[in-house]
């Protein structure tokens, strides 16, 4: 929050001088400060409860001695406080005796044992005895839902299960139950708990009354290792703590401190829940190569000699550049290095890319346009501090749920300005009152960007003078802007100019502002248009308005971000150095101790796949993804792997993608292995083994490594902390980054050019066609990502079905329920799905969740322009 | 005797509006149009009155610290009387709810209010049926909707009906309550004038309270000043229940001796004599006959050790015994606590368990000063004052009848010795 500085206050606490802002309480003051308070219902994230009357202190203002209770006293200059004396251990030992007496005692199986503040504060204030007749609670565990066990005897009615429910995920899936005694947490209105399974009422609970059933694993604390490590699934970067137990990893729990990572405690469904795909009987145990039609199990000199001669062949036949490679959004980034290294230092070839590079390359050009114009965006973290969160085209809901959390928390401390531009009625709740709703018409993204620049220039709601200044071609940016009328956006998105306007008005205050991009804004073929809409947008905030623009690419999986910034494209380097730079490219053959790397400028991993089809391409290596099930243009991908002579998959699981390969080489999974991630605001934060490979599978890293001994030039560096170093020395924007423990954010080289509007292409209306009314928002489900998490059982349960979801109107139009069987048509492919009739869609659209590979999304489309069109009719 | 918010109260069909006009109903307000807000909010607060609900607090303080130039603001008339003794505000409600209404728009238009909503206690189903057609009156006669009597002035009064909780009686509690929430205090500050309902400024009065504003606004504020002591303004209505022969609601004028209002209400039964007596609900200590001729006012029940609170004068003679009656009050402090905070929560609990035990005869010795001990660590470290209300009776039966837990005591000491 950039608008409201603080006054600061000076207190004594505990004899101690002290400063901290005015209006602190002193609990937070002294937590702060390391000075330890008893309490049991206060959390940093939520808002005061003030009900356990465990925290009381005394303080003397003035001479005027007054008991106190420090989670919501603020402080005052010149407090005394004294958080320990006779009368405060008394009166807060009486209430911890009271909560004792029904409290089970079962400790040696209790989750929270040993990170109990029942225990400590037991502990630190002496409670030995208790003068009441013990009473204690033993009702029968409720295990009514799939994942949240509640064993209420254990309950001491904190409240922040109930409250981290309702103020930090906005659902309100729990509730207080009964009064007096009897008062009890249980689900809203004692009906099925209707949740997003976040799981972080278990998180918050200090007791162990709600405990995680993901696993049975139970008691002590400090009987499982504690692995402190990086979620892999979404792009968000969460810091976990993968909790093993006799060498299996039982469990995942978020480090619930806000100095850990980027997520301050909390988690969604995925991260949390989504663990058994470490452990599970669906992984490739061993390499497999395909002998006439079949698989073979073969060991792993065998795999690595066949694709040594396969690779030789190859390049004896076509040349270094017909072998490619797809490097994986979900390896780390030291894998992907190696991978490039591999491909341009091995074997002579710059036909590297990776999936979200391959379909939306602009997504890297818009970054650096970012760059350029002067917005390196402040660290994820204070998101929470946002004054104006722009949430455009994103499902954050079920795309980055936990930044979901940092923007309610901002809600609540600023009444952020939250804005949501979609065009699905997405759910949000949150306790801002400054909400608007950008409900867009599918496939009109960039005539919403326009119209808010539009507004903010002719309304002068920037400084139009300074602009012009910073900006070289601002008179071009106005000039392309002029056909964006109310009437014409209006037309166009389906948004009226009072909304609009709202909107611009609020977006041009000094404010803090932070545009989260989804990445169905990559769904359609604008999206270039539209990243670059973005870009202007942000880029005339930033030149003409007061405060800061913080703003981030659209990025998919854990390392969407680091496969980029590794050099895993055909355009750059790692570090984002031109692959056509020719001094580049000669320190890089100097570092790797090799002659020179000469590419002979063809650009065939651009357009791979087609290349793949048309025969330029001998031999592809895809190290972790499954483009069958997860590429847009399914079709393109089909015809492209049986049209290439050699494939070879690596991977965890038995993708599609495996199944039409040559070779397949098990991949350990990310809590089988060490190296780091970079999230989508370029934080590089470390992933840590946790337990040793599944069968024969290995880390990645040891793959390329040893793939390249058997190619006959071993890397020189082929330990984690060497190529780390490598790493740091090749690409420079990661200096003093890695091993990524300490969780910072890279930060871009300075530009020496001149920040400029990117002007492109005219906006044109996407209309569905006619004989295919509808068109297809195809996104990741709540509960999934990719195809990998469908292999999680427990994400199965909570989302066993592909629904697709329609719009009310739609749905009574065609004559269609809530449960029915659908056939949903394209002109190139047609598949069966169950739907879910929700207001939540948009009219004159379907949402299909991309997740299941038995509904094959991205089959409908192969290649046309436009929106996915489609028809819907009842299954026979 | 001075009647003011009692003096047509047994006129057949005061309820409705003829009658109620009739006896000079909605004259006042028809005065008050032709003065600025401002004038009646000083009138109020010259006047003197103060809170008719327990706290006490000067009702035009209350009202000028809404939050300056903030709108919508909002009205809430606490009709949720269920302090156990109190039952003024349902006399009222039953047979004078225009005097109510009158007062609410009185409020409203001194403090630029739009919006009431009356709050009705979940039981008082029919009580809130007369209101509404109360309510339906008044609109036909133009006293309640757009333009109120040909002027500015809008205002819509809705009713609610609680669920049964007494907590809700607490401002805080009431408002969230009211938009729907579950019937727990809020945490304040911010006070319900700064944000109320709906994060609002927000008056919240009591019915007894908005009544009175009628006759202050109606006789001025030197009047009403000149009934009562020096601090405590005007009328009282009292609510006399327990041993008296003609338990019932007395208009007092304030500092009228306690005495006098037992005899309003017939007196003790005979041949019985006074034994204890709790001036103001469950929720004030009792005090022991002695303090009978103390002036019914706030500061003089205060200098003897009780309170004034909401007004009702529960009255015990030598049949009652005082553990008994104090079991009974915590056994409804347990169950109307709402359980949020611990002190409350567990301790009207123990309270009433302890008491239990000793009303039964199977207490120790050792269990008075645990009582005073649970009572200490609940007093003002409850999140509410709820807390505070449960521990009075505990505290002031021991302070002033221990002879009566000393009885119990040592019978169950015999017993235990006998067994």
């Amino acid at each position: 929050m950039s608008t409201v500085v603080k006054k600061q206050v000076a207190v004594k606490v505990d004899g101690k001088d002290i400063t901290a802002p005015e209006g602190t309480v002193i609990l937070d003051v002294a937590k702060r400060n390391n000075i330890p308070v008893t309490n049991l219902c206060s959390h940093r994230n939520l808002k005061p409860f003030a009900a356990c009357r465990t925290c009381m202190v005394e303080v003397n203002v003035n001479g005027k001695k007054e008991l106190v209770y420090s989670c919501t006293h603020p402080i005052e200059e010149g407090m005394e406080i004294r958080t320990n004396t006779e009368e405060t251990n008394r009166y807060n030992g009486a209430c911890l005796e009271m909560l004792l007496v029904e409290h089970p005692l079962d400790c040696p199986i209790c989750d929270k044992s040993g990170v109990c503040p029942l225990q400590d504060n037991t502990e630190e204030l002496g409670i030995y005895n208790n003068r009441f007749e013990i009473n204690r609670r033993n009702e029968p565990s409720i295990k009514s839902n799939p994942l949240i066990e509640f064993y209420l005897n254990r309950c001491i009615m904190c409240g922040m299960c109930v409250r981290v429910c309702d103020e930090i995920q906005g659902v309100q899936a729990l509730d207080f139950h009964n009064r007096g005694m009897k008062v009890g947490i249980g689900t809203a209105n004692d009906e099925p708990l209707d949740c997003e399974f976040c799981g972080q009422c278990i998180t918050v609970c200090p007791t162990g009354a709600l405990m995680d059933m993901s696993s049975e694993a139970r008691g002590l604390a400090a009987l499982f290792t504690n692995n402190e490590s990086t979620c892999n699934y979404c792009s968000w970067g969460c810091t976990v703590d993968i909790q093993t137990k006799k060498g299996k990893a039982t469990r995942i729990e978020p480090i619930d401190d806000e100095n850990v990572g980027i997520n301050n405690g909390n988690l969604c469904a995925k991260g949390r829940f989504g663990h058994h795909i470490i452990h599970n009987q669906d992984r490739i145990q061993t390499p497999l190569m395909n002998v006439g039609g079949s698989f073979k199990e073969v060991t792993w000199d065998e795999a690595y000699n066949a694709i040594a001669e396969r690779l030789k062949a190859a390049i004896n036949r076509g040349g270094p550049e017909t072998v490619a490679g797809i490097a994986s959004e979900k390896s780390t980034n030291e894998e992907n290095y190696l991978f490039q290294k591999l491909f341009r230092g091995v074997l002579g070839s710059n036909q590297i890319t990776n999936l979200q590079h391959l379909r939306a390359p602009h997504v890297n050009r818009f970054m650096l346009g970012c760059f350029q114009n002067g917005m390196t965006s402040k660290p994820i973290q204070e998101l929470e501090e946002a004054d104006v969160v722009l949430i455009f085209n994103s499902d954050l809901p079920s795309e980055f749920p936990v930044a979901g959390n940092a923007i309610r928390k901002a809600a609540i401390n600023f009444q952020a300005d939250i804005m949501i531009a979609n065009p699905r009625n997405l759910v949000f709740d949150h306790e801002s009152r400054n909400e608007t709703r950008l409900t867009f018409q599918h496939g009109s993204d960039q005539a919403v960007a326009n119209r808010l620049a539009k507004i903010l220039i002719d309304n002068q709601l920037v400084d139009l003078d300074k602009a012009k200044g910073a900006v070289s071609n601002f008179d071009d940016y106005v000039s392309s802007l002029e056909n964006y009328n109310a009437d014409f956006a209006e037309t166009a998105t389906g948004i009226d100019d009072e909304t609009f306007t709202k909107a611009a008005t609020r977006l041009a205050r000094n404010a803090d502002r932070f545009f989260l991009i989804g990445n169905d804004v990559l769904e359609n073929e604008d999206g270039e248009d539209v990243l670059n809409a973005l870009l202007n947008l942000g880029t005339l905030l930033h030149s003409g308005g007061e405060g800061s623009v913080n703003i981030y690419p659209p990025r998919e999986h854990c390392n969407s971000q680091g496969v980029n910034d590794m050099g895993c494209a055909p355009e750059y380097l790692p570090g984002y150095k031109c692959a056509k730079d020719s001094k580049a490219l000669a320190a890089l053959a100097e570092t790797w101790g090799i002659d020179a790397l000469n590419f002979d400028g063809q650009d065939k991993a651009s357009d791979l796949f087609e290349n793949c089809k048309n025969g330029s391409i001998n031999f592809l290596y895809i190290a972790g993804e499954d483009p069958l099930h997860s590429y847009y243009k399914g079709a393109q991908v089909r015809e492209a792997l049986k049209t290439t002579p050699f494939l070879v998959v690596q991977d965890v699981f038995m993708t599609q993608t495996c199944e039409v390969a040559d070779v397949v080489l098990p991949a350990a999974s990310w809590a089988e292995k060490d190296g780091t991630y970079t999230n989508m605001s370029r934080h590089v934060q470390r992933v840590k083994r946790a337990i040793l490979p599944e069968g024969e599978s290995k880390p990645d890293f040891d793959i390329f490594c040893e793939l390249a001994e058997a190619l006959g030039s071993p890397f020189q560096n082929d330990s984690l902390e060497d190529v780390q170093r490598e790493i740091e020395n090749v690409a420079p924007i990661y200096k003093g980054l890695l091993p990524g423990e300490e969780c910072r954010q890279w930060t871009p080289e300075s530009s020496s050019e001149k920040p400029k509007f990117v002007i492109g292409g005219e906006f044109k209306k996407m209309a569905a066609k006619k004989e295919y009314p509808l068109s297809v928002i195809a996104n990741n489900h709540m509960f999934h990502i990719g195809s990998y998490t469908r292999h999680s059982k427990v994400l199965n349960t909570l989302a066993p079905d592909c629904k697709a979801g329609m719009n009310p109107a739609d749905a009574k139009r065609l004559e269609i329920k809530t449960g029915d069987k659908v056939v949903v048509e394209s002109k190139n492919h047609k598949f069966e799905l169950l739907v879910e009739v929700t207001p939540v869609a948009a009219k004159g659209t379907v949402h299909i969740p991309k997740n299941w590979t038995e509904i094959p999304v991205n089959m409908l489309r192969n290649g046309e322009e436009g929106l996915t069109s489609i028809k819907v009719s009842k299954a026979e | 005797m001075t009647q003011l918010l009692f003096k047509h109260i047994n006129v057949e069909g005061l309820a409705n509006i003829d009658v109620y006009e009739k006896h000079g109903g909605y004259e006042t307000l028809k005065k008050a149009l032709e003065q600025k807000p401002e004038e009646i909010l000083e009138t109020v607060k010259a006047s003197g009155l103060r809170g008719r609900g327990g706290a006490g607090f000067p009702t035009g303080l209350k009202w000028s610290f809404l939050a300056k130039d903030v709108f919508p603001r909002y009205l809430v008339c606490n009709a949720d009387e269920s302090e156990p003794g109190t039952c003024k505000d349902r006399e009222l409600l039953l047979k004078n709810p225009h005097l109510l209404i009158e007062g609410m728009i009185l409020c409203a238009y001194a403090c630029r209010v739009e919006i009431g909503y009356n709050y009705i206690r979940g039981e008082f189903y029919d009580l809130c049926e007369i209101f509404e057609k109360a309510l339906e009156e008044a609109y036909e006669r133009g006293y309640l909707g757009k333009n109120i009597l040909r002027s500015e002035f809008n205002l819509d009064i809705h009713t609610h009906l609680g669920a049964g909780a007494y907590i809700c009686g607490e401002e805080s509690a009431l408002l969230n309550s009211l938009e729907g929430m579950r019937g727990e205090p809020r945490l304040k500050p911010p006070f319900p004038a700064v944000e109320g309902l709906y994060g609002k400024p927000t008056v919240v009065n009591n019915v007894e309270t908005l009544c009175a504003v009628v006759p202050v606004v109606e006789g001025g504020a030197e009047a009403y000043a000149a009934l009562g002591t020096e601090k405590s303004k005007g009328t009282k209505l009292v609510s006399v229940s327990g041993h008296v022969r003609n338990p019932g609601n007395f208009e007092v004028v304030l500092g009228t001796p306690t005495s006098e209002i037992i005899e309003m209400a017939g007196g003790m039964r005979e041949g019985r004599k006074l034994k204890a007596f709790i001036p103001g609900g469950s929720s004030v200590p009792m005090l022991p006959a002695g303090k009978v001729d103390t002036p019914y006012d706030y500061e003089s029940l205060q200098a003897a050790g009780s309170m004034l609170g909401s007004g009702a004068l529960i009255v015990m003679d030598d049949s009652a015994n005082v553990v008994k009656e104090t079991l009974r009050i915590a056994s409804f402090y347990m169950h109307e606590s709402c359980g949020k905070c611990t002190p409350c929560r567990e301790g009207t609990r123990w309270l009433h368990q302890i008491l239990g035990e000793i009303e039964s005869g199977r207490g120790k010795d050792e269990n008075i000063e645990l009582l005073q001990d649970i009572s200490d660590n609940m007093s003002f470290k409850c999140f509410c004052p709820l807390g505070d209300a449960a521990i009075a009776p505990v505290l002031s039966g021991i302070a002033n009848f221990r002879e009566d837990y000393e009885e119990l005591l040592s019978q169950a000491k015999a017993g235990a010795a006998a067994e």
